[in-house]
């Protein structure tokens, strides 16, 4: 299952990527590669600089040094929505769905490329527009059907349960159709259950082609999904391997599993 | 009789103004206070225009709203880069310049304004009449109303309210928040020109006054009374707001102080609605000004 990040050319490659708040070193030289089709986890405590990264990653921060490179080209200095539009989408970790559109809206609002999506071509209107949105909408109904969210399409987000909240974040993640996903504790705050369906969910993502950079708090599901692992402390990566190596490290066991001797 | 006509005029001119700034306010979350300024630069092009050059009621009005475009885009570059109550506070900043121009400029006639406009003409048809000029404000109206419903059920309206609820994550699907709001402002700042257009048309003599942040503040009343993002609401809302001040003069109020009374009237409107009732008359949205 593993594959060492120098079998291939990868598909994201982090070099000696910093960044501080200020006099906090949020991220310090960080370097490390994803693979493409392989399931990457971000491990560390609370403040190491995870979602840190992510920022980093999709040009919501800009970095202090360092580059990034998404298949083989710069993208950091770009913004968001170019990176966004190069292949990359993300999740949030606090969601930033959007509350008070439907289910559908949500996910209907990231289809990439819409004809209808320009002032002029909404008020020019006409057959083909009509046709584009006719199949646009049906592909966002067909998403939400695999998110078992069928039957919601017309509920505004906000009154959605906590989990079918996060099945219309993924929903929306997915209609991009961004070949990198980057996930933000996606099992957060859900049933062991739903855990279960989600870590389904995202192997199915890879088995489609996706390729997944996974930040996650709990282990056991880091250790069970991951093929790469990258330990971070206090911004620093201090680890990475397959996940058996990792868990064997030390220092990680200090500092992330909370193993002390 | 011509007072009715009128009345229905302004009626279906802050109709317009409304339904355009409520594509900023309501569905995009842009909460401007130039809406006036836009309007009076569509009134001061149009009496210019009018008394030196053409009273060609299609020309005037494609002048007006280029003059819109061209200020909004001056407006747009910095102000939409800022967020929420920057931007608020930048529209206002450019709501002021553009009144203080009108009141000294030598061109715009200053304090006394442009008076003696003629009358519009379109294919060798004269609108001299109050009713005429009535339908024509009223077509804009529909116009604009029509327009309007055509985006916010389109897939840029839907972009519209995303960038209302969560830039950040709309820029994370790969769509550019900048664009959306860009193309807005400017959509907006053409119907509102064309506003000033029939103005300057129906009353034939303007002054800097009628665009004064007084002016900004009365229409996005309107939005907020009628509703946040319905554009019935908005109809509705143009039309009570109009006739209140009308109705009050019913009331015996000393003609000395029934202006001040009428600011107060629709500030306790504006406080009621945004304390007891958010999402307006008939809005859906009850906390786009949160």
């Amino acid at each position: 299952m593993s594959t060492s990040p120098s079998s291939n050319s990868p598909l994201l490659v982090l070099e000696d990527l910093s960044k501080s708040f200020g006099g906090l070193r949020a991220v310090h030289e960080l370097s490390f590669s994803v693979q493409a089709g392989s399931i990457t986890s971000l491990i560390g405590g609370n403040g190491a600089g995870k979602t840190t990264v992510f920022n980093l990653i999709t040009g919501n921060l800009g970095a202090d040094s360092g580059h990034i490179l998404f298949r083989g080209r710069r993208i950091d200095g770009l913004p968001p929505h170019k990176i966004a539009r190069a292949g990359i989408a993300r999740s949030f970790q606090d969601l930033r769905l959007f509350s008070r559109l439907s289910a559908l809206d949500n996910v209907a609002a990231a289809i990439p490329q819409q004809r209808g999506e320009s002032l002029l071509a909404s008020l020019l209107g006409g057959a083909r527009l009509k046709a584009a949105n006719r199949e646009n909408e049906a592909r966002a109904r067909g998403l939400l059907e695999q998110l078992t969210l069928a039957g919601h399409e017309e509920s505004l987000a906000e009154q959605l349960s906590y989990g079918q909240q996060k099945l219309l974040g993924l929903g929306r993640l997915l209609a991009t159709e961004g070949e990198l996903l980057l996930l933000d504790e996606p099992t957060a705050g859900l049933s062991p259950g739903m855990v279960e369906d989600f870590c389904g969910r995202i192997r199915r993502l890879v088995d489609a082609g996706k390729t997944i950079l996974l930040i996650e708090h709990n282990v056991e599901i880091v250790m069970r999904l991951s093929d790469w692992v990258v330990v971070m402390h206090q911004g620093e990566k201090i680890a990475e391997g397959v996940p058996e190596e990792v868990r064997h490290n030390v220092s990680v066991m200090h500092t992330y599993l909370g193993i002390s001797s | 009789m011509d007072y009715v006509i009128y009345i229905g005029n302004l009626m279906a001119l802050y109709a317009t103004l409304a339904i355009s700034l409520n594509l900023l306010v309501g569905y995009t979350g842009l909460i401007s206070i130039a809406q006036a300024g836009m309007y009076g630069i569509g009134a001061y092009i149009t009496a210019l225009l009018a008394l030196n050059f053409t009273h060609d009621l299609l020309l005037t009005t494609l002048l007006s709203a280029a003059g819109g475009v061209a200020v909004s885009l001056v407006v747009a570059l910095p102000a939409l880069r800022l967020r929420n109550e920057y931007f608020l506070i930048a529209t206002m900043g450019f709501q002021s310049i553009i009144y203080s121009l009108f009141m000294n400029l030598e061109l715009t006639g200053g304090p006394n304004g442009l008076w003696g406009v003629p009358h519009p003409q379109l294919f060798g048809f004269t609108f001299n009449t109050s009713l005429e000029k009535f339908l024509l404000a009223v077509a804009l109206a529909v116009v604009c109303y029509v327009l309007a419903l055509r985006v916010t059920r389109s897939p840029f309206g839907r972009l519209l309210r995303a960038v209302r609820e969560d830039q950040t994550a709309v820029s994370s699907l790969g769509k550019s928040v900048y664009r959306i709001k860009f193309s807005i402002f400017i959509f907006s700042a053409i119907f509102a020109a064309a506003a000033g257009t029939l103005y300057t048309y129906s009353i034939t003599a303007i002054d800097p006054v009628a665009f004064a942040l007084d002016e900004s503040i009365f229409i996005i009343t309107i939005v907020i009374v009628g509703g946040t993002g319905s554009l019935n609401g908005s109809v509705l809302a143009a039309v009570l707001l109009i006739l209140l001040p009308e109705a009050m003069k019913f009331l015996p109020i000393p003609a000395l102080i029934a202006p001040q009374i009428r600011q107060i009237s629709y500030g306790l409107l504006l406080v009621f609605f945004t304390r007891f009732r958010r999402q307006g008359l008939i809005g859906e949205y009850q906390d786009v000004l949160k």
